[in-house]
């Protein structure tokens, strides 16, 4: 019977919680990918002694490897030397986090880079504190010019998602895997699959446009 | 009061201030001159600690610029109009001049935007209280710098050749404001090129060359022929910067 049977409503179930694992761990390592990577540009920029290139190189490693390659590092490798249990969820969410934070730290270090410093000697001049400065005019600046090299990271890092079926985990991909190794409709299976995750990055897209507007109201001004 | 005793300053193996001695009184309109690298910008800098001191020392109503808790009272005493304007893109003319009130002297938003918008209005500019700094012409720019700077109620004023970014028609305009708040009794120390500006507005001269102070006269003995300009340097650079 392998192969042979039709499509059934346990299907559409099945396509939903892939869908909902792929866009939840997509989610968890973006949040925190973006935290992590944000603090090591600040980290970065700050020049905290010793720290800062190390971590730099780390993300070095991570933006120039295969996530696969990671991947695999983190599910086979860091239980075996730590003597710990790592799920596939667990070991996809942090290969996932750390090769977005590689990326977003990138980001955050270019995009502060491209803020005029002079207006932030002008801000020291008149008494405010570092944080304030970070707060007040770095982070809403940089943020303008980060906010579309966010998203089309982000939309990539939505398709790399895709990779974590490979140690187990049950997502998009899987679902599309398991339903077609069942029904044998690669035509029907597949591009309904990519059709999704089509739909999944067109929305990650949208919501980022908005956010990139929001964001760069400034610079929309001054080409008035 | 402004005192600053025998200050060094080196970047590096440079030295760019060699011991400078300057007093400064409320009220007074101080003009630097000097060509450029004798340090005159560097000097102004010191002042509120946007460059570390080499040795000696500066004293802003005793507070010491070597010490990092006074450097904040230092700051918030000594309001900087830049060259190159500095003003915060992201934010409009209103909040660029309210930003340091608000978070620095904790004023309330409403009692510090009506604030920035008289200062708006004492030069001519508010019609523009919403408008972002990259829609604004040069001289514009500096005229929202001098309200920045004076949103702060500073004891000192300091002018970091304000006129230099500016075509000759915004002088006017930026130089005029000055000149009117020079007349209300503001403490002003100017770095400027602007030797007729400095000739009107200042109380004293102080004219540096490479490093040290060359004469530090009042205004009328610094222009008259036997004691400013007695100094060759002093006559080259005047009549370089064509003033007689």
């Amino acid at each position: 019977m392998y192969g042979d049977e039709g499509f059934t409503i346990f299907d559409l179930q099945l396509w939903a919680e892939g869908l909902g694992i792929s866009f939840g761990i997509f989610l968890a390592s973006s949040v925190f990918g973006l935290l992590l990577g944000s603090i090591i540009g600040l980290i970065r920029y700050y020049k905290v002694i010793g720290i800062g290139s190390l971590l730099m190189l780390g993300s070095e490693f991570l933006k120039n490897s295969p996530v696969l390659v990671q991947l695999f590092l983190v599910y086979f490798g860091v239980p075996a030397l730590l003597t710990i249990d790592l799920s596939p969820m667990e070991a996809a969410i942090i290969t996932l986090t750390g090769n977005t934070a590689a990326f977003i730290a990138v980001i955050v270090i270019s995009s502060i880079d491209a803020i005029d410093k002079k207006q932030l000697e002008a801000a020291r001049s008149f008494a405010l504190s570092e944080w304030q400065i970070l707060r007040l005019i770095i982070y809403p600046q940089s943020l303008a010019f980060a906010m579309p090299m966010f998203v089309s990271l982000a939309i990539n890092q939505l398709q790399v998602t895709s990779l974590i079926s490979v140690i187990g985990v049950v997502d998009l991909t899987r679902v599309g895997d398991i339903i077609n190794q069942r029904t044998f409709e690669p035509f029907i299976v597949w591009p309904i699959i990519g059709v999704t995750y089509f739909i999944l990055a067109k929305l990650v897209e949208r919501i980022g446009t908005r956010l990139e507007q929001r964001f760069s109201v400034h610079q929309i001004r001054s080409e008035i | 009061m402004i005192e600053i005793h025998n200050l060094h300053k080196n970047f590096g193996d440079l030295k760019v201030l060699k011991g400078v001695d300057l007093n400064i009184k409320p009220g007074e309109v101080v003009s630097i001159l000097g060509g450029s690298g004798s340090g005159k910008s560097t000097l102004i800098r010191c002042i509120n600690g946007l460059e570390d001191i080499t040795s000696g020392s500066i004293f802003v109503d005793n507070f010491d610029v070597k010490n990092k808790k006074d450097i904040m009272e230092i700051r918030k005493r000594c309001s900087t109009v830049f060259q190159q304007f500095d003003l915060y893109p992201h934010l409009s003319v209103l909040d660029n001049i309210t930003l340091a009130p608000i978070n620095v002297l904790k004023q309330n938003k409403k009692d510090a935007e009506i604030k920035a918008i008289e200062l708006l209005k004492s030069v001519e500019l508010e019609d523009k209280a919403s408008v972002y700094p990259a829609q604004l012409s040069g001289g514009q720019k500096q005229r929202i710098g001098i309200c920045r700077a004076l949103a702060m109620k500073p004891n000192y004023l300091l002018l970091d050749e304000v006129t230099s970014s500016l075509d000759p028609e915004m002088t006017v305009e930026v130089l005029e404001i000055l000149k009117k708040l020079a007349k209300q009794g503001i403490t002003m120390i100017s770095v400027t090129h602007e030797i007729g500006f400095a000739r009107e507005i200042s109380d004293r001269i102080v004219f540096l060359d490479e490093g040290k102070i060359l004469k530090n006269l009042s205004k009328d003995e610094f222009f008259s022929d036997d004691g400013g300009k007695s100094d060759p340097r002093i006559a080259k650079f005047l009549s370089k910067m064509g003033n007689q």
